[in-house]
């Protein structure tokens, strides 16, 4: 061997030995970069894209995996889910569900006697008889609502923790996780990258946001709001920038009843107000809220939406590490103090009032 | 100083050329993938269409049958693309406007349809993702 390379000519060695290093720069192992996944799932799109090195893809399966189990026992339209059981039996006995499905509807009851019942998962009655967003929405008769509007209490939702049961009291009960699962959801999106070393991930469920640390680059994610009047989604009035922490609005803008927008002007949208069976009008186009956990922020959107900017920021000014801001119909937009200072204003329409 | 050239040295150059001709292909190709996406539809997971996007280009519609008589009308045209008609029932996707960033994504979710963007774009959106 020796004698080879003695013999070689120097010009050669040199060139195989920049060979050996360019080789050397194409193989890089395990270098880290975005890996994104788009699906439909819970009902609504998702797209998780995280920054890891080759085994991102099976990150992300390991996740969407975790996605598919919450699905199947929350689902309201999955007929053997726990949802759909629980309310197949109202009125007829307690049924056993996943501790998932268990903890989500605790959650949930807190979040009601909190708002006082502005969040009413019980609410699915009236949801039904609506059908927003369904093939054939329509406005029902007060009668219709007073009749359903019976059916509709938070108190009526018996938990059983020893057995892990959940029962609705009365027959033609029902609930809906619609308003709290994806926080949920997300959440559990968030422990399972963490789990698997993702140290920089953002997460979109269906218009809801959750953030994994910072960007790669070590800046802030910068996350839109958006325009609730804006013809286009994916327009924005603000942009607050963000680390850890989950961002979600909930407004009157995406599903509302749009022939009977297009002719009367007055916009029926899928957000109720558990108190009247209409569905929510404190004077509000839109809701953001920002906190370390979807599942709060997911709720209080809500519960926000439902009570109006007063009531509602007052609510959130009590809790830690939760901000908010309200959009009123004439374009202001109210938030929990100190939030301002993190938000800037893209649509000069829209003004600030801390 | 004499050099003499072996038949080994002359596989080693050959190589060499070779090595760097095929390097400077592939960073030839890297660099139009930079302004060039393509347009992926999806439809229930299942993907249906996939067409290069770039600026200037003819406009392009596609019919997305979704089954069932259910459809959306897809225009890809000078560097973005939008859903310009359907017939689900909320209408999100055609609200959703159009999408020009690579990663940016409209969903018609009645008629489970998904249309996306891929490929690394130079351009940037102004932020990372909407709350909507």
């Amino acid at each position: 061997m020796k004698r080879y390379i003695a013999k070689a000519c120097p010009i050669t060695i040199l060139i195989c030995l920049l060979c050996l290093l360019v080789m050397q720069g194409c193989t890089a192992p395990g270098e880290v970069k975005e890996h994104t996944r788009n699906l439909l799932a819970l009902n609504t799109w998702i797209n998780i894209r995280i920054y890891a090195g080759r085994e991102g893809p099976e990150i992300i399966n390991s996740a969407v995996q975790r996605l598919e189990e919450i699905e199947n026992r929350m689902s309201v339209t999955i007929q053997d889910s726990d949802v759909s059981r629980i309310n197949s039996n109202a009125g007829i006995q307690p049924v056993k569900v996943h501790e998932d499905t268990f903890e989500v509807i605790e959650k949930a009851l807190e979040y009601a006697s909190l708002s006082n019942g502005a969040f009413d998962i019980t609410i699915y009655p009236i949801v039904q008889l609506w059908g927003i967003g369904s093939d054939h929405p329509r406005v029902p008769s007060d009668e219709e609502i007073k009749e359903k509007l019976k059916l509709v209490d938070y108190q009526k939702v018996m938990l059983n923790k020893d057995e892990g049961t959940v029962y609705l009291k009365e027959k033609g009960m029902g609930i809906d996780l619609g308003a709290i699962a994806k926080g949920y959801a997300a959440d559990e999106v968030v422990r399972v990258l963490s789990q698997a070393g993702v140290k920089h991930a953002l997460i979109n469920m269906g218009g809801n946001v959750i953030v994994i640390g910072s960007k790669p680059n070590g800046q802030p994610w910068k996350i839109g709001i958006q325009d609730p009047r804006s013809d286009v989604l994916q327009q924005h009035i603000a942009v607050v920038e963000t680390a850890n922490e989950s961002v979600v609005s909930s407004g009157d803008y995406e599903r509302y009843i749009e022939d009977v927008y297009k002719k009367t002007g007055v916009r029926y949208h899928h957000i109720f107000d558990p108190s009247t069976g209409y569905p929510a009008n404190k004077g509000l186009m839109a809701v953001t809220v920002v906190a370390e956990k979807s599942i709060d922020a997911d709720a209080l959107s809500t519960v926000v939406f439902v009570m109006g900017a007063d009531e509602g920021l007052d609510i959130i000014e009590q809790m830690e590490n939760v901000e908010a801001l309200a959009v009123t119909m004439d374009k202001k937009i109210h938030t929990t103090k100190g939030f301002d200072k993190r938000l800037s204003v893209t649509n000069e329409e829209y003004e600030i009032i801390p | 100083m004499k050099i003499s050239l072996k038949i080994g040295d002359v596989f080693v150059y050959v190589f060499a050329v070779v090595l760097v001709i095929a390097g400077i292909t592939g960073m030839y190709l890297m660099g139009l993938k930079d302004d060039r996406h393509n347009v992926v539809i999806e439809v229930d997971r299942e993907t249906k269409y996939s067409v290069e996007i770039y600026e200037g280009m003819e406009p392009v519609e596609l019919y997305v049958d979704a089954g069932d008589g259910r459809y959306n009308k897809v225009v890809v045209m000078n560097g973005e693309v939008k859903i310009e008609e359907a017939n689900c029932p909320d209408r999100l996707c055609v609200k959703s406007g159009a999408i020009r960033f690579s990663g940016q994504t409209i969903v018609c979710l009645p008629h489970r349809v998904v249309v996306r963007l891929t490929g690394t774009g130079d351009s940037q959106s102004d932020v990372d993702d909407i709350a909507h």
